[in-house]
């Protein structure tokens, strides 16, 4: 029973919730298309995608400008900055829209992904 | 006299079999596909001469890779190519180093019918596991069915998909947020893998090879003295001649020798050719543009970048002792 609780109090504290502020942290990505991950937007500018299990999938920079999102990343042309439209859906999960990427694999994977904030408690 | 030596035959008779009963019923009884097919990769019955596994060239302790430059097989045949780690493939295109294969089932099988490798026919190999009967019912109780070369390549390739590894300190670094799982050297060396060495035109993806299905001429074919020509073998395209599949990153530290001929035998003489190729090999026909100037790299350069390769290098081989 005791183990019961604890197992389910540390599976609340890594659940995910929605909360307002910029895109720096980690997010959780939904992609209905694909194999799930998860993205971390540091505040330097770099990000990490991974996988659930803990594997880098890819690494990069990215930079915002209101709700513009820029992305570049090493899969792509490191210099091409590949730009995005942040469409906010709640307070913290965000939907991504193309406006422009000339690289295909990445816009075909991005396009239309919705992110939301993973916070631990 | 003639009674005792009958006993004496008799006993150790009974003593060789029941040793060998012993033997075969301590195996542990495969209970999945993966496990039967961990079995099958261990196991010398799949070639000619019952001499040889799969993991006699993919070796566990080199994160299933061969310190051979080039693999030898039956009968100390000697094999053209370096053979890759087997390590991290679940997420790959193609297989073997001109792509030949395009699934991890159909891989599994050509090693083993190969003259230069494992040498036995596929329908001999499916015959001897019938004739088996401790394989005949392990893969009547995990395929339904008995054993064929379909669900022989199953089994060895669904075994191979478990062996990803992700436990790194590049990982730790770079998922955890940990600044001090890597050195400061390594993660010099991480910009410059990404940028002045170039390694990244091609070595990029979750485990550095571009998802396993892009091929590259990096130099090393001159039609003289390196005359394997590649993927070209395969294709018969004049474009594919000298190009190579892009390997796999994980683990490389502990998988030399290096190249598709394994003609580098330490990380350091990686990152030396690259940094000049044309010294190691002066007149290569159709290397990669990415390739045509020299990088310039400095000592301390080198050795960033090597730190950066050995943090790619899976936990469960650091803390093993050769």
């Amino acid at each position: 029973m005791k183990k019961t609780l604890i197992g389910l109090l540390t599976g609340l504290s890594f659940s995910f919730t929605l909360i307002s502020g910029p895109i720096t942290g980690r997010w959780k990505v939904y992609d209905p298309r694909g194999p799930q991950f998860q993205i971390n937007f540091r505040t330097d500018n770099s990000f990490t995608a991974y996988s659930n299990e803990g594997k880098v999938l890819i690494t990069g920079n990215y930079r915002t400008d209101k709700d513009t999102f820029l992305v570049n990343d090493l899969n792509c042309n490191a210099a091409y900055w590949g730009k995005y439209q942040l469409n906010i859906i709640t307070e913290d999960s965000v939907a991504f829209k193309l406006i422009s990427d000339t690289c295909s694999g990445r816009s075909e994977a991005v396009n239309g992904i919705v992110i939301a904030r993973l916070k631990q408690k | 006299m003639r009674k005792i030596s009958f006993l004496v035959l008799v006993m150790a008779a009974i003593l060789v079999a029941s040793f060998s009963f012993t033997r075969r019923s301590e195996q542990e009884i495969p209970q999945t596909p993966a496990a039967l097919g961990k079995m099958l990769f261990f196991d010398p019955i799949l070639s000619r001469h019952r001499s040889i596994s799969c993991s006699s060239c993919h070796r566990e302790k080199y994160a299933f890779a061969d310190t051979s430059a080039t693999s030898i097989g039956e009968l100390n045949k000697k094999g053209s190519r370096n053979a890759p780690s087997v390590m991290n493939v679940s997420g790959s295109g193609s297989f073997f180093w001109d792509g030949r294969a395009s699934s991890l089932e159909e891989q599994a099988l050509i090693p083993i019918a190969n003259p230069a490798e494992m040498d036995l026919p596929v329908d001999s190999a499916v015959r001897r596991l019938n004739d088996d009967v401790q394989y005949l019912r392990y893969f009547m109780a995990i395929f339904k069915e008995k054993p064929n070369a379909k669900n022989l390549g199953t089994a060895i390739a669904i075994f191979e998909k478990t062996l990803n590894t992700y436990n790194t300190p590049f990982e730790d670094w770079q998922v955890n947020d940990n600044d001090s799982a890597v050195s400061a050297s390594a993660k010099r060396g991480f910009q410059l893998f990404n940028g002045k060495a170039r390694c990244a035109g091609c070595h990029f993806g979750g485990d550095f090879n571009n998802g396993g299905t892009d091929y590259r001429n990096i130099g090393l074919f001159d039609g003289k003295q390196l005359q394997d020509s590649g993927r070209a073998v395969i294709t018969r395209s004049p474009d594919d001649v000298g190009r190579f599949k892009i390997p796999n990153l994980r683990n490389v530290a502990i998988t030399a020798p290096y190249m598709h001929n394994g003609i580098f035998r330490h990380l350091r003489e990686v990152i030396e050719y690259y940094n000049d190729p044309d010294k190691i090999v002066p007149h290569p026909i159709n290397r990669d543009p990415l390739l045509s100037s020299p990088l310039h790299l400095s000592e301390i350069e080198k050795e960033d970048l090597e730190n950066f390769l050995r943090a790619l290098t899976d936990k469960r081989f650091v803390t093993t002792p050769e």
